[in-house]
């Protein structure tokens, strides 16, 4: 895998960010209430490290997947995944917070997650990704087409390492981002994940090194009139 | 008595020749290849996520997370520690579907290349939890060769 340089890894963070604003906005509109977006985590580690960086092992959270597949990128083939976590009690109170509305009333006494809670969760995280991919696509100027939301309710190890054993035949490195959301007045705290294929990666750095060397370029050439 | 307590992650083997737990957490698709040699006390854990290593399987990726290389290295330092391949015994545990999706095949096809590796290797499986939607914490006592399986919701059994 090849070293990024500080501009590719920026940008990258950049267009990443631009993701989880329009998700967060989309998320802001479903619960109507504030929310705050982290500036994304981007970080090149081993594979086996992957899934201790990003949080407890141990912890219980709801796992909704979403494959990624991209027409223009990588012909039909699978080019990454969209993985969003839901901590227990983020799960609890954000499934909560969307079935009332619909007036489905949760049985708070129970600990354990219903059907209707989980379709939820996955249901909100097909439209999280959904709104950040969109804006992710216009700015990199490809079509990336979703597969359907599944989900998991376990440990967050035994869940991570199997996403990622689908990409450890081929990459000895793995980009993450990571970007969490927090809802006012509420502690829920979801977070997503973008990983990608080795060679979509690789194409997206070309694609950001070329899109900011034309930007980079514009801006020489303007200073070179006003200088003259 | 027991000497200590070591996490192996996935893509790691350990073995060691005294009494000790060796712990593999978060076992979705992973699998834990618990192996033991009762006369010796040798006992080792591999942790892989993958099945066969294929032929054309680029140099810098490690080898220990395919199932048929991490169970030869594994032998061969149990081999080293003194131990002889005749007198190993195993136990697995892992191989799990997370996800209620057929394209998640990988726990499937570890446990069947698992099961083809040591069986090439006149190894004998006395125990097993393989399979499944649910993942597992694995907890390998070297001192008697027993081992704890317990799952993210706290519920645990021995084997």
């Amino acid at each position: 895998m090849q070293e990024l340089t500080k501009l590719e890894l920026d940008s990258i963070t950049e267009i990443m960010a631009i993701g989880a604003g329009h998700a967060s906005k989309a998320l802001s509109q479903m619960t109507e209430k504030r929310i705050k977006v982290k500036v994304p985590k981007v970080e090149m580690r081993p594979l086996e490290k992957t899934a201790e960086i990003l949080g407890n092992p141990h912890e219980v959270v709801v796992t909704v997947y979403i494959g990624l597949k991209s027409g223009e990128m990588d012909g039909q083939k699978h080019v990454g995944s969209l993985v969003f976590v839901y901590p227990m009690e983020s799960a609890i109170e954000l499934s909560r917070l969307l079935l009332e509305k619909e007036d489905y009333k949760v049985d708070t006494s129970n600990l354990e997650l219903d059907e209707m809670q989980i379709s939820a969760l996955e249901e909100t995280s097909n439209i999280l990704s959904g709104a950040s991919l969109a804006a992710i696509s216009k700015v990199l100027n490809v079509e990336i087409i979703e597969t359907l939301p599944y989900s998991s309710y376990d440990s967050l190890g035994a869940t991570l390492s199997s996403i990622l054993a689908e990409i450890a035949s081929k990459t000895q490195e793995v980009l993450t981002f990571k970007t969490s959301f927090k809802i006012e007045d509420h502690e829920i705290k979801p977070y997503f994940m973008l990983l990608l294929e080795p060679r979509t990666l690789k194409k997206l750095i070309n694609k950001v090194d070329t899109l900011f060397h034309d930007l980079l370029a514009d801006y020489v050439e303007e200073e070179y009139t006003e200088t003259r | 008595m027991m000497v200590g307590k070591k996490s192996v992650w996935a893509g790691e083997i350990t073995v060691v020749d005294k009494p000790f737990l060796l712990e593999a957490i978060g076992l979705g698709s992973c699998i834990a290849v618990c192996l033991y040699d009762e006369i010796h006390g040798i006992g080792g854990l591999a942790h892989i996520m993958l099945g066969h290593r294929p032929e054309k399987t680029r140099e810098e990726i490690n080898p220990l997370r395919y199932a048929d290389k991490a169970i030869d290295e594994m032998v061969k330092q149990m081999i080293d520690e003194g131990s002889k391949q005749y007198n190993l015994k195993a136990k697995i545990f892992g191989g799990s579907a997370m996800f209620s999706n057929s394209i998640f095949k990988i726990g499937d096809q570890n446990i069947k290349a698992v099961k083809e590796k040591l069986a090439e290797k006149k190894i004998k499986i006395i125990a097993e939890d393989v399979g499944g939607k649910k993942g597992r914490n694995v907890w390998f006592n070297t001192e008697d060769g027993s081992v704890v399986v317990g799952n993210a919701f706290g519920k645990t059994r021995e084997y």
